[in-house]
This record gives C-alpha cells, structure tokens and sequence, in this order.
C-alpha cells in the first residue's frame, strides 16, 4: 500500500518534470532558431534595437500577449517575413508610423516591437506590433484597449 | 447607392456616401461629394455620433477602417482614414485604391508633412545637411481630422486613388487631379525628407521640371 502510495505521489512530479523538459525544450528550439542578432537596422527604423530575449523582456511580453489583437492582413503578393530584419521591413511599409519601434525581439516564433504606435520612443512593450514568423498578419497592443492616452512628448528624430 | 456595394456595409459607410452624395448620377460626382464631407475635418460615426480623429494625442489607433469604426477613442492613421474613404466608395460601387506613398530613394528614410522651416545655411553636410532639430524644425503643421496638429514626419503616407485624382482624407487638402498629380501631389504635402541614416533632413525640391521622389503603390 505504501509503494502504492509513493507512485501515486511520484506521477504527478513527474508528469510536472516532463513537461517543464518540453517546454525548455521548446524554448532551446526557439532560441536556437531565433533571428535575434545584433544587425544595425536602416532608413525609418535605424534607430530601432534588436535586443536579445532576457526574463524582464520575457516578462514584459507575456504580459501584454493577451492584450493583442488582428490589425491588419497583408494580400499574398507580398512576402512574409522569415527573419526579424524583414519583419521590420515588413512593418514599416505597411503601416504608418510616426516614430520608429524602440526595440524588437523574436520570442517563440514571433517578432514584438515595441512602441511605433505613438510619436514618442516606447521601449518598455506597453505599446507595440507583433508579426508571426512566416506569416502576413500584423498585431498590435496600446497601453489600455481601445483608449490610447498620450504617452510621452513627440520624439525628436523621425 | 449608385450601384451594388463593393463592400461590408457598415452603417457609417452607407450614411456618409448616401446623405453626402444625394442625387449624384456619375461615379466622379459621387466620390467628390463624398470627400467634401472629409474637407472640413469633422467626421462622425452614426453609431455614437463621435467625431473621427487622426492621431488625436500623438496616437496613432486604428489601421483599417472596420477598427477606426469600432474603436472607442475613433482615433485612427491615414490608412484607416483612408480606408474609410475607400470603402465609402466602394459602398456605393464604385473601385478606388488606397495608396502608399513613400520616397523613392533609400537615403530617404522619412516624409516630413508641411510644414517645416529649413533654417539657412544648414549645421550639416551631405545630401541631408538640415540636422532636425538644429536647423530643420518642425512648424504648426496642415490640419488633421479632429486634430489641428498632427505628427510632422512619417515613415510613408497613404491617401486613395480614383480615376485620376489623389484625395487625402486625413487633412483638409483638395484633391489632386490630372497627369502630373504624382509630382503635384508630393509638392502639396511634403516640405521636406528625414534621412535613412543620420539626423538630416533635406526640403522637398519643388522645381517644376523634376519627377515625383515619391512612388505610389496600391496598398488595400
């Protein structure tokens, strides 16, 4: 009854080890494939980061993901981006942007940038465009949903 | 309506062109008395008769003009303004196009929408010898929906096409009509460009035998 007991207690912990193991497994995959790469971006976003993926960022991200929603669909005749340099090149022309991202990461398959969604510099993803890997579809989060207060003074250098 | 929409018909899009456009018989008529109503910057949806507004608080809102419709700040950027007179159209029957525009050449990394003062002779050097900021500021710009000051510099702009004429909802600009409306409607409402690289700016050279520095690509 007693080893009964100790395998019913083990499971749990176990099922709990292996999927933690899938997980860091799927995180080592996705850091393995991430783009995130010290590149000096060009023209309207040369001012914008590509920063690595660290746990403030990481929580940072999480965080706004459930504030996300569809804001644009891009027609088929045009690439999707693979790489977050051509996320950012996907971003700037097809939206109008009147200050650049702060910052861009890949987190698990998808490019966040932050900021671009107001003339101020955002580096803190409390506003921003999210793009998934290999697809057209553009996501975007504002500070509340809806009403977008003013965030900060406009930004000296378009 | 003129004809079969084209289109989702949203109660806003179906009041705007037909309270606007009353007795037009002909696809031009139609879409220039629907703009008219554009023309004075108050723009309200039915729903909650809200005034529209482009970039109200340096917010950018909404992209598209389903989003502009819904949200509850009805705060959105040109491509939602746009959008919106696009779709007003298409309402009615009638194809336009919205429009990207964006400089032609890779050392152009910016529009800078009038208006800008270009303080001579520039801090810098270059292609772009106006440093923004120093020497190349920006001025109370042109009038927005809902907003007298707009942001004063962009990555591109987006206005609709039809037939052959430019209109610009997001501001209180007329349309622009006829052959050169490439270059006529770049001289319109850009003073100037930011730089791809650097701080620098340059004006917008207005002479009349130069081309258009601006492309203009069919964006829906």
């Amino acid at each position: 009854m007693k080893k009964m007991h100790t395998v019913i207690m083990i499971m749990p912990l176990f099922a709990v080890v292996m999927a933690l193991a899938t997980e860091e497994g799927n995180k080592a995959d996705s850091v393995k494939n991430s783009t995130n790469r010290a590149v000096q971006l060009e023209g309207f976003t040369r001012s914008t980061q590509v920063i690595s993926l660290d746990q403030s960022t990481e929580a940072k991200i999480a965080s706004v993901v459930p504030r996300m929603r569809k804001v644009r669909e891009v027609g088929e005749t045009v690439g999707a981006p693979q790489t977050i340099e051509e996320a950012t090149d996907f971003l700037r022309k097809h939206v109008s942007m009147a200050f650049p991202p702060a910052v861009c990461t890949e987190r698990e398959g998808v490019f966040y940038f932050s900021g671009g969604r107001s003339a101020s510099r955002i580096k803190d993803f409390s506003s921003g465009f999210a793009i998934v890997k290999g697809q057209r579809t553009i996501y975007s989060w504002d500070k509340v949903v809806g009403d977008a207060g003013k965030e900060g003074d406009r930004g000296s250098r378009p | 309506m003129l004809s079969n929409p084209l289109t989702t018909v949203y109660h806003t899009l179906a009041h705007l062109g037909c309270e606007n456009a009353q007795g037009e018989t002909t696809e031009s008529g139609t879409v220039d008395a629907i703009y008219d109503e554009f023309t004075d910057r108050v723009v309200r949806r039915v729903s909650d008769n809200k005034q529209m507004t482009y970039w109200h608080n340096d917010q950018m809102g909404a992209i598209e003009a389903s989003e502009l419709l819904e949200r509850t700040d009805a705060n959105g950027n040109c491509q939602s303004w746009s959008g919106l007179l696009r779709d007003c159209s298409s309402v009615q029957g009638i194809n336009a196009d919205r429009i990207r525009v964006m400089p032609i050449s890779i050392f152009d990394g910016s529009v800078l929408v009038k208006n800008w003062q270009f303080i001579d002779p520039p801090s810098g050097s270059g292609s772009h010898p106006y440093i923004i900021g120093t020497d190349a500021m920006p001025q109370q710009g042109i009038p927005g929906q809902g907003n007298a000051n707009p942001p004063p510099a962009f990555n591109g702009h987006w206005i609709v096409r039809y037939d052959d004429s430019y209109y610009d909802p997001s501001y209180d600009v007329a349309k622009i009509t006829g052959s050169d409306k490439d270059k006529a409607y770049e001289d319109s409402a850009f003073a100037g460009y930011g730089a791809s690289f650097g701080s620098g700016a340059r004006g917008n050279d207005v002479s009349t035998n130069t081309t258009s520095e601006v492309s203009y690509t069919v964006d829906n």
